[in-house]
């Protein structure tokens, strides 16, 4: 019995970032913030979380889904600036009416699977570029303004995005 | 005629362009990609007509409408891609 | 003061509306889907976010703007999940273009 709450205790702590995101979604859509709908809340991110950690997946909860709150805001706010520098960019092509489209494919340093992920749906986000297909670290991307035979490919990745990810990585690394 | 219903207005307009790209596009892709973008168009009517009536339940019908979308889409793209077998 | 609030607020929404609209011409204006994808239905996207900031701004802070924030996380997560879904579907059906590298 002691031992079963321990690794209740462990699993509430390991996850709290996820438990925080999920109550505010709670509140939200309560539309009031009184002592009991906070409370039933916090309650309810702990069962879903408890109850997906322990029959739904087959590994552990946060290893598959970790990404701390810092990271997040940063990640966002960098990623709206980006959209927006490429879709003023592309205002011309549209305009003149003339496109020059290609599939390049490239190469990405990070490993981790969810990241990869994430990366993937940035670049197919900023206008322009769309990802075809994910193997391992390699994607195939689908660009307008594609670079020449000579110059590097990794040009239709968001490099900054990128950076923010591979910071990101290594302290997930020096955790685990 | 305030502010508000003017946007209301264009955005309606905006969203026959893409069922007209619904009807005659030349391959299914197209289709699809019309459709996409009509929905984006019903999501936004839906937020401003919350704002015109002042009332907060039409973002949850905006919120289903949104998932309900996705899932079509994905639905049909799968089923193109393997020809027949979901 | 409010008054100069919902003036800021209605030009965001115009800038919003001209993105929304370039997007609905780019779809007419080329004559290749990869072409087509890549510009129009992005572009698009743009002028979403910026009605919805403008909304926000518009609305001030209340659980409603908190909800349009709710409703603009569903549309950046799903939507290129969407898109790629429709693209990787017309390049294993073989939808090519001229050029690959």
């Amino acid at each position: 019995m002691k031992t079963h709450m321990n690794e209740l205790w462990e699993d509430i702590v390991d996850n709290k970032e996820v438990i925080i995101l999920l109550s505010l979604v709670w509140l939200i859509l309560f539309e009031q913030f009184t002592i009991g709908v906070a409370l039933s809340g916090v309650l309810m991110s702990i069962l879903v979380v408890i109850f997906t950690d322990r029959f739904l997946l087959k590994g552990n909860y946060e290893h598959s889904y970790m990404i701390g709150l810092g990271t997040l805001a940063k990640y966002v706010f960098r990623l709206i600036i980006e959209i927006y520098l490429a879709g003023i960019d592309v205002i011309p092509n549209i305009i003149s009416g003339k496109a020059d489209v290609q599939i390049i494919t490239c190469q990405t340093k990070l490993t981790d699977e969810l990241l990869i992920d994430i990366l993937a749906n940035s670049i197919t986000l900023t206008p322009g570029t769309v990802t075809v297909e994910k193997k391992g670290s390699t994607l195939q991307v689908l660009a307008l303004n594609a670079p020449g035979v000579g110059d590097d490919p990794r040009v239709v990745i968001p490099l900054k995005l990128e950076d923010i990810l591979l910071r990101y990585e290594e302290t997930l690394d020096g955790k685990a | 005629m305030d502010f508000d219903s003017i946007v209301l207005a264009i955005i309606a307009g905006l969203s026959v362009f893409g069922l007209v790209r619904v009807l005659d596009g030349p391959t299914i892709w197209d289709r699809m990609l019309g459709f996409a973008l009509f929905s984006s168009k019903v999501i936004v009517a839906a937020v401003l007509i919350g704002i015109i009536i002042n009332r907060t339940y039409m973002i949850d019908v905006a919120i289903i409408y949104g998932v309900l979308g996705f899932i079509g889409t994905i639905m049909i793209a799968r089923f193109v891609e393997r020809k027949g077998d979901v | 003061m409010t008054q100069v609030v919902e003036w800021i607020a209605n030009l965001v929404i115009i800038i919003g509306l001209i993105f929304m609209a370039l997007g609905v011409f780019g779809i007419f204006r080329f004559k290749d889907y990869f072409s087509r994808i890549l510009v129009a239905a992005k572009v698009d996207t743009v002028g979403f976010i910026t009605i919805m900031f403008g909304l926000m701004i518009k609305h001030g802070f209340d659980f409603f703007s908190g909800k349009i924030i709710l409703v603009l996380a569903l549309y950046l997560i799903t939507n290129p999940i969407a898109t790629h879904a429709i693209t990787r579907s017309a390049h294993l059906s073989g939808y090519r273009i001229k050029k690959e590298r």
